[in-house]
């Protein structure tokens, strides 16, 4: 979809798509060699994606946003997620709620700070865009923090402890990153202590996932010729922050 | 008996020119199973038919774009023949169909605005019902209001909550929810100064506003009649299109047939991949073939290669067993038993393929667990009746219920009445101790096969420790028959013999030692794991000889079923006992067919290929003309 936003070259789209199993996988054939986005949101409908798939499509042609799009489909992911995870067993559901409820905190605080005061959107459309089911940041403290004129304001209204001992930084992108240390830390534990065979089992991909990331960062650097501060600010900005203090 | 002990690995060295009309003739014959290994790399480092690959790729995505609008075209003639799709071609079919896209995209385009429309319309009429049952002044909702935002129109049912949640937030009021199904229709009311928050919040809930006519105040006949004239319009515009369609779609109908049938006879070159490669104008492929059909290869080759080639063919090398594709075994009867035998697995090259034994207990062991002459015919007569629907699997029904047939036969059991045939062998209930003695002899020969399977298997593939001393393997079998020879002798009222004793010592002693030795840890984890495994040889071994007494069980309770139904159709006036019988005979068929069926695939699967089937092989896919539904 970011492939045909950009109008990328269908090679280069093809490029960036990982092989899933054949049960998994979607036909990419079919999903590349659409004309347009609208297009491809229809294809999509004919898949197990129609619920995210038909809303998509419908904001989208009422308002060609590219980020309202990814919104919207982070949003329909994570509720299908949260669903799914409601059914579970109990050994499992409050562990991975807990757990999946942590990765929509550091999603809704971050997005929403930045569509209310980078975007400018309008507080109850971020409300509504952001996602249901988090842990720390529940529905109504999103609400006190996006009903701030400011960013300063804003940051004085997060809960306290959201990440432990650390004082919450000032910018979004080192609350980003500091919330995303949190997350890896609390998974590692998880990852060891929780009783949850499946959560356990998240808490791996999401340590991975981390993992990956840092590698793919590191590769991208070293191809682009990048110096070493650069890349260490990029890999862990708070402390590269925390030392220019 | 071996799986896939006829397959070859073949080499086919030819002109690069040459390799779309090669993989076309071994696409016909449906022989040769590519392989991707790049094993002559060094000599051939180029894959060929990157690009041509793209363009298919290409082509069909519009092919089937097209194919999207205008519905399944009709196959072609069969006895068209097959061409080799050149690249010249192929650039003018991709570039024909491309231009076709462009054409009919439009139209694509317009047909779902149409139908967005109609949503539109009829979401419009369904709210006006709505409205109608409301005790308000209708013509007020149009226009702009001094301090009042009014807005109506329809959302996806999921947003709902989540608006309304919102909404409140923002002090503003959902009044009037109506609809079913996916789309809810909403009447929304809001202060005029908040109108860009709700704005901003409505279309984040996907709000699709519902325009009221002008007409709206005006009597409803006028209402209906503007309503109607929209939608005239639209099916007007609607027919319009599917005309421009048809119309294309009569003047290119033969290209695009064309278009397709080309496509699929370059498919075969297309899903060679690595198998085939090149260097300049020199190529190869390579893939495997059954040795049976070697010859046919060579003289198809012959005969339509226009250059020069080389056909090489070798047996498998021991390193490449595992990467052996072994192709199903059944035919004719043995078809549905193989593909019963692949719902468990694929045989290893060169392992047992255990089809033909699988047919022959699984259809003597239905018969003897349902032995019924009656009961018999009418499965068999069921299978012939559906043999439409059932395809192969209709032998499975003739044979199984000509089995139960012969053992009803046996048993003298017809429709569970036991006085009309005398039995050929014995009633089930006149003896049962015998029955299930019976039972246990077959468990244990049963058993004792899957062993030795077993074991061949192993010494074939070269597990010789396996063969000595793993699961199934000659230590335990010895062990399980020695201690199968004792307890017989003592249930005869005699001692457990000397050399039953020694024997199963001595096993008993290999296996420890075998098991400690494979086992990993610390001293007290290897004990433990040693006892248990060892445990877990002799007692699978006796659990699973146990395991076959069902085999009499469910013999004695067919004949309990029957009684079961003559007891209470006789307790029943002349019409109620005949419908008893016969629907009591229905039950037992479809119950008890059922069930034995499922206990019957339970011991071949479980008590059968666990212990001597791999199941682990490739299957044969060979390379076929047309589309491969998992591109």
């Amino acid at each position: 979809m970011r492939g045909k936003i950009g109008q990328l070259p269908t090679e280069e789209i093809e490029r960036s798509l990982f092989r899933l199993p054949g049960f998994l996988s979607l036909n990419h054939d079919e999903l590349i060699n659409t004309d347009n986005v609208p297009d491809l949101l229809r294809q999509l409908q004919k898949t197990r994606y129609k619920r995210i798939a038909s809303q998509a499509l419908r904001r989208y042609e009422e308002r060609p946003d590219p980020f309202l799009l990814d919104a919207t489909l982070d949003q329909q992911f994570y509720s299908e997620l949260i669903d799914r995870a409601r059914q579970l067993a109990s050994t499992d559901r409050e562990a991975i709620l807990n757990l999946i409820g942590r990765i929509v905190d550091r999603h809704n605080l971050v997005w929403s700070l930045r569509y209310r005061f980078n975007y400018g959107l309008q507080p109850s459309e971020v409300l509504y865009l952001a996602i249901d089911g988090g842990r720390a940041v529940t529905r109504s403290v999103l609400q006190q923090i996006v009903n701030a004129d400011t960013l300063a304001e804003a940051l004085k209204r997060l809960p306290t402890g959201l990440l432990g001992q650390r004082a919450v930084p000032q910018q979004i992108t080192l609350i980003e990153a500091a919330l995303r240390s949190d997350l890896q830390n609390h998974a590692q534990g998880v990852m060891r202590r929780s009783p949850s065979v499946l959560t356990s089992v998240l808490a791996y991909l999401v340590v991975r996932h981390g993992e990956i990331s840092t590698l793919y960062a590191i590769a991208h650097a070293r191809l682009h010729g990048l110096d070493d501060n650069l890349l260490s600010e990029a890999l862990d900005p708070l402390q590269e922050h925390e030392q220019a203090a | 008996m071996r799986a896939g002990q006829d397959m070859r690995h073949i080499t086919l060295k030819l002109m690069r020119e040459d390799l779309p009309r090669a993989s076309l003739v071994l696409a016909e014959l449906e022989a040769f199973a590519p392989d991707e290994r790049p094993l002559l790399e060094s000599e051939l480092p180029e894959i060929p038919g990157a690009t041509f690959r793209e363009r298919i790729r290409r082509a069909w995505a519009h092919l089937d774009r097209l194919t999207g609008l205008f519905g399944e075209l009709p196959r072609q003639d069969p006895e068209t023949p097959v061409l080799v799709l050149r690249r010249e071609q192929l650039v003018e079919i991709d570039q024909w169909l491309a231009d076709a896209w462009k054409q009919c995209a439009p139209c694509e385009e317009a047909l779902h605005r149409i139908d967005d429309e109609f949503r539109e319309l009829l979401e419009l009429e369904r709210s006006l019902e709505d409205f109608a049952g409301l005790d308000i002044d209708l013509s007020r909702l149009q226009g702009e209001h001094a301090h009042l935002d009014l807005r109506i129109g329809a959302i996806p049912a999921d947003n709902l909550t989540r608006l309304s949640d919102i909404l409140a937030l923002s002090h503003h009021l959902i009044l009037n929810v109506a609809g079913e199904g996916d789309t809810l229709r909403i009447l929304v009311a809001g202060q005029h100064e908040d109108a860009a928050i709700l704005d901003s919040v409505l279309h984040a809930a996907a709000f699709q506003p519902l325009t009221i006519p002008a007409s709206f105040d005006d009597d409803p006949e006028t209402l209906r009649a503007d309503l109607k004239t929209r939608r005239s319009r639209l099916e007007q515009e609607r027919g319009d299109l599917h005309g421009r369609l048809s119309n294309w779609l009569d003047t290119n109908r033969r290209q695009l047939l064309r278009a397709r049938q080309m496509l699929e006879a370059a498919e075969p070159y297309v899903n060679l991949r690595g198998a085939a490669r090149s260097r300049g104008p020199l190529a190869a492929l390579q893939g495997w073939v059954s040795a049976g059909r070697l010859e046919e290869i060579q003289t198809r080759l012959d005969q339509n290669l226009q250059l020069p080639f080389v056909l090489e063919s070798r047996p498998p090398r021991r390193d490449e067993r595992h990467l052996v594709p072994v192709p199903a075994q059944g035919q004719g009867l043995l078809r549905p038993f193989s593909v019963l035998v692949q719902q468990y697995g694929v045989p290893r090259f060169g392992e047992f393929d255990p089809t033909i034994l699988f047919a022959v207990t699984f259809v003597g062991m239905f018969g003897m667990m349902f032995g019924d002459v009656g009961h018999g015919a009418v499965i068999l007569l069921t299978g012939l009746v559906l043999r439409r629907l059932l395809k192969s699997f209709t032998y499975v029904f003739v044979l199984a219920g000509a089995s139960s047939m012969l053992f009803g036969w046996m048993y003298g059991s017809v429709f569970g009445v036991e006085h009309w045939l005398h039995p050929l062998w014995i009633a089930p209930m006149s003896d049962p101790l015998y029955m299930l003695t019976v039972a246990l002899i077959w468990g244990v020969a049963f058993l004792t096969l899957g062993s030795v399977i077993a074991i061949t298997n192993r010494l074939l593939g070269g597990d010789q420790i396996g063969a000595l001393f793993g699961h199934g393997g000659i230590v335990s079998l010895v062990l399980y028959l020695a201690l199968l020879g004792g307890l017989v002798s003592l249930a005869r009222g005699d001692p457990f013999p000397l050399l039953a004793t020694v024997l199963v010592g001595l096993t008993l002693v290999m296996l420890t030692v075998y098991q400690w030795r494979s086992s990993e840890g610390s001293i007290g984890e290897r004990l433990f794991t040693t006892l248990i495994e060892t445990f877990e040889i002799v007692n699978g071994y006796l659990a699973s000889s146990l395991s076959f007494l069902r085999v009499a069980a469910f013999s004695l309770n067919h004949v309990a079923l029957s009684l079961a139904v003559f007891t209470l159709a006789n307790s029943m006036g002349t019409i109620g006992h005949w419908i008893t019988i016969v629907l009591g005979n229905l039950f037992i068929i479809v119950l008890e067919g059922t069930i034995v069926t499922i206990q019957t695939l339970r011991l071949e699967y479980y008590e059968g290929f666990s212990r001597y089937f791999y199941g682990d092989g490739t299957p044969f896919r060979p390379l076929r003309v047309g589309r491969i539904p998992t591109r």
